[in-house]
């Protein structure tokens, strides 16, 4: 089960398993980020080289307007893949790891 | 634990819910299942985008031991990719500098143990090796 949603304050809550089967359903609303936001990992349980494509994508793009994507509550797994891709490099990730 | 999958990736939820039988009745830690999770998934994936149009399905074994989880993906109408082979993608560059791509089987380097591919006939096995901590 995955979801991806936008608060009003333009928060956005992804949750459950970013695979490569979501792609789709998450660029419907990556798309619609155009300023820095912050992206709250705190349900997410998951997440593949797919979905850390879609985030790069999106980094990418924003960078190129001088905004970016804030990530924050990465479980410790996927706070190891992220670091293991130097997704560290390109991302600010902050708050604890939730376990 | 044996399975013939589709070639479409809507048949990753069926992947994860056979793996997490399997880690279950194993009793794997959650570190290991999310290895697991996405070893298989990066090899899954690539083998529906190199041959999505065979009608063929994809067969996954998973065995295990207290040791060790030993994970084997065949693909009986694949195309030569061997994995094992695959150039890692530069990810210490600066992100405009970096390219997407490449990141699958890099992750799947990384968290598996030992990574095995044959190709013999047309059919594509993959070997995935993961050691369990004591």
């Amino acid at each position: 089960m995955f979801a991806i949603s936008r608060d009003n304050d333009g928060t956005v809550r992804i949750a459950g398993r970013f695979d490569a089967a979501q792609i789709d359903k998450a660029q419907e609303v990556l798309s619609t980020i155009t300023t820095s936001c912050v992206v709250d990992f705190t349900d997410l349980d998951y997440i593949s080289s797919a979905g850390l494509g879609a985030l790069f994508a999106t980094q990418k793009r924003l960078r190129e307007a001088n905004q970016k994507l804030t990530l924050t509550n990465l479980n410790s797994h996927i706070r190891d893949i992220f670091r293991i891709a130097r997704f560290d490099l390109i991302f600010d990730l902050v708050d604890a790891p939730k376990r | 634990m044996e399975r013939e999958i589709p070639r479409d990736l809507s048949s990753l939820d069926q992947v994860a819910g056979m793996l997490q039988e399997f880690a279950d009745h194993q009793g794997l830690s959650e570190k290991d299942r999310f290895s697991l999770s996405l070893a298989i998934e990066e090899i899954v994936t690539n083998i529906i985008r190199h041959q999505p149009k065979s009608a063929t399905k994809i067969r996954l074994r998973v065995n295990g031991s207290p040791e060790r989880v030993v994970v084997t993906i065949v693909d009986p109408d694949s195309v030569f990719f061997d994995p094992t082979a695959a150039r890692d993608p530069k990810v210490d560059l600066p992100i405009e500098d970096r390219k997407p791509g490449g990141l699958g089987i890099f992750l799947t380097k990384r968290v598996m143990d030992e990574v095995h591919y044959e190709f013999h006939d047309g059919t594509g096995t993959t070997t995935l090796v993961r050691r369990l901590e004591p």
